[in-house]
């Protein structure tokens, strides 16, 4: 499926206009709270969501994982437009170039107001939530609203169109979703478990996953799924005596671990983003771990786009550059600072540098990186 | 928080300077400044300032003819384009040289501003977010209207404080006498004037004859020397709004 070489976001969320090039294999998203960091991760995302109705659900509910709240889901959705714009002329934009053509995402369409029972005849509620809203009426609002539109995909030279629609009282869109073509690794994602299922029937990967894990505890001697009690499956812990540690046991440290590596080995050939790579690992993993995914992204050839507040880990993943090394070599790292400004349009911009241009800087002053 | 970074020669500059705008226009020491700069050798000299909102940074790039190699070792054409830096201002010495002519040499080093002799220009420039910004510059040449360095605006100095005039004209006359026979090499403005600002502080603070600038530079009431208030006068406006010239508004 390929790497990104630029992105042109128009009007998502956030961003009004923003046009980032020349991306490298690992490019490194940082900003304050709020710049426009997971907007961005987003946008990559619904670029290879196609017109799957499926893939976009996900992509907004990605923001509440831990929580999902499905009464919030059409406010998700309609946030995904930039706020300023008028509710019948709704519209946002994504394009990139790739190594394998052009992609583009456009979502359009207009948002009206409507009463309850519109609404509800318009939801792609199931028969049976449908019912109970009949039944328990007083639970229905008189007004609701709902929003008609298109999208429109291209992936090269095809193009497709898809008409969507979504009120206020859905919980979520019906539709297929793609598999996953752009993996995606939310903040307390490894708090969900389902961490070895791209691993454990690979004997390479789940050899390299050990060699790996044992760097962090060397009593670890396999990783496994093991059957409970109650018959489900645990995935599991193998130690050098023989016990067996479902997950549960272990910190978020090496579920943090076993997660990247998981999406990574389902990265192959493609891209995987991480938001906020330094949650639940400890700075001193950095040096150990940074490498490892890094070399491995190199081998499976995964374009990486990692966000991050940490200028711990910021600082680790430069070494990787090995900028004291003065022979002449492509960068690897590109450092890409997301700003808010609200002057003369509230927007958001970017500053697109080199991973030495950062490391230099930050060697000879206060070099911000995240401001 | 705004920040002046003000480029000068030496250590004796820092010190005159940062003395000057502590005791006239109440910048305060400070142990370290926001743009983390730091001297790289024992030749440069970083001293920061404090003033209300305002930091200013006052760094001896290491001697006459260093501004070039400092500006590339502290990477400062970066640095005005990353940080919150509102102006620039370089103070170095006339020795044989027209204004014209240092302003050229100073430019060379600093990427795409205009700077000039006794003018603020503000430059319009385009930060690494592609927003632009502006950036005032300022050339302090001294002394201003004659040859020589700061021991020549030291010397004047001296001469308008009347505790000090007449030991400094006695000094000077002395230094003159000994350049015909015993030492022609003070026949060099530069070297006379050296002489003549050592001997004085020699005389002046002998317990100290061996000391450094340093110590010395205290123990004089700058304060009430008209010359060097006249040269000094660009310092009101750091840490404050800044009197552009208009009529070089983006000049290239």
């Amino acid at each position: 499926m390929g790497h990104i070489n630029s992105i042109e976001i128009n009007r998502f969320r956030g961003i009004k206009q923003l046009e980032i090039t020349d991306f490298s294999n690992i490019n490194l998203i940082v900003g304050d709270n709020n710049s426009g960091k997971t907007t961005f991760l987003e946008a990559i995302q619904l670029l290879f969501a196609q017109t799957q109705i499926g893939s976009i659900k996900k992509i907004i509910n990605q923001r509440s994982v831990l929580s999902p709240d499905r009464n919030s889901f059409y406010v998700s959705f309609i946030k995904m437009f930039d706020i300023e714009q008028l509710a019948d002329q709704l519209e946002f934009d994504i394009y990139a170039e790739s190594s394998n053509g052009i992609l583009r995402f456009q979502l359009s369409g207009q948002e009206k107001s409507i009463s309850g029972d519109e609404a509800l005849k318009l939801s792609s509620l199931s028969p049976r939530e449908k019912m109970q809203y009949k039944r328990s009426s007083a639970f229905l609002p008189e007004a609701a609203k709902v929003f008609i539109g298109s999208i429109v995909s291209q992936i090269n030279k095809k193009i497709a169109e898809q008409n969507i629609r979504c009120t206020s009282l859905d919980t979520g869109l019906t539709g297929g979703a793609l598999k996953k073509e752009v993996q995606y690794i939310p903040s307390f994602g490894h708090m969900r478990y389902d961490l070895l299922q791209n691993i454990v029937d690979n004997p390479e990967y789940k050899k390299l996953t050990i060699d790996i894990l044992r760097q962090f505890d060397s009593e670890i001697a396999d990783i496994c799924y093991t059957k409970a009690d109650d018959g489900t499956y645990l995935e599991t812990i193998i130690t050098k005596n023989g016990s067996s540690m479902p997950f549960s046991v272990y910190g978020d440290g090496i579920k943090k671990i076993l997660y990247i590596l998981n999406k990574l080995f389902a990265s192959s050939d493609s891209i995987l983003l991480i938001d906020e790579i330094e949650t639940g690992l400890h700075k001193k993993y950095y040096d150990t771990l940074f490498p490892v995914v890094f070399a491995l992204a190199n081998k499976l050839n995964v374009q990486l786009f990692i966000a991050t507040h940490s200028n711990e880990a910021i600082d680790a993943i430069l070494k990787y550059g090995d900028y004291e090394n003065e022979i002449e070599k492509k960068d690897p790292i590109k450092v890409i600072t997301l700003k808010k400004i609200k002057s003369p349009d509230s927007n958001v911009v970017a500053r697109n540098v080199t991973g030495k241009y950062v490391y230099d800087n930050k060697k000879v002053f206060e070099f911000e990186v995240r401001l | 928080m705004m920040t002046e970074l003000v480029l000068v020669e030496g250590v004796s500059d820092v010190l005159l300077i940062s003395y000057y705008l502590q005791k006239i226009y109440g910048w305060k020491h400070e142990n370290s400044n926001m743009l983390g700069m730091t001297a790289n050798d024992a030749y440069e000299h970083v001293e920061s300032l404090a003033k209300e909102d305002s930091q200013l940074i006052l760094c001896g790039v290491g001697g006459n003819g260093k501004f070039a190699s400092f500006v590339e070792k502290h990477r400062v054409n970066t640095m005005l384009i990353e940080k919150n830096i509102a102006s620039l201002m370089i103070v170095t010495d006339r020795d044989e040289d027209t204004d014209g002519k240092i302003a050229r040499r100073i430019k060379k080093a600093l990427a795409g501003l205009t700077i000039r002799a006794g003018r603020w220009i503000s430059n319009d420039i385009t930060d690494s977010f592609g927003q632009s910004k502006s950036i005032n510059t300022y050339l302090l040449v001294v002394p201003n209207d004659e040859k020589g360095a700061l021991e020549r605006v030291i010397i004047n100095a001296l001469k308008d404080i009347p505790e000090e005039s007449d030991l400094i004209r006695e000094v000077s006359t002395f230094i003159d006498s000994l350049k015909v026979e015993i030492v022609p090499e003070l026949c060099q403005t530069n070297k006379s004037d050296k002489a003549t600002v050592g001997t004085f502080f020699s005389i002046k603070n002998p317990q100290n004859a061996m000391r450094s600038f340093v110590t010395i530079v205290s123990k004089i009431d700058w304060s009430s020397s008209e010359s060097l208030r006249q040269l000094f006068l660009p310092f009101q406006y750091l840490g404050a709004e800044k009197l552009v010239d208009e009529s070089l508004l983006n000049e290239k």
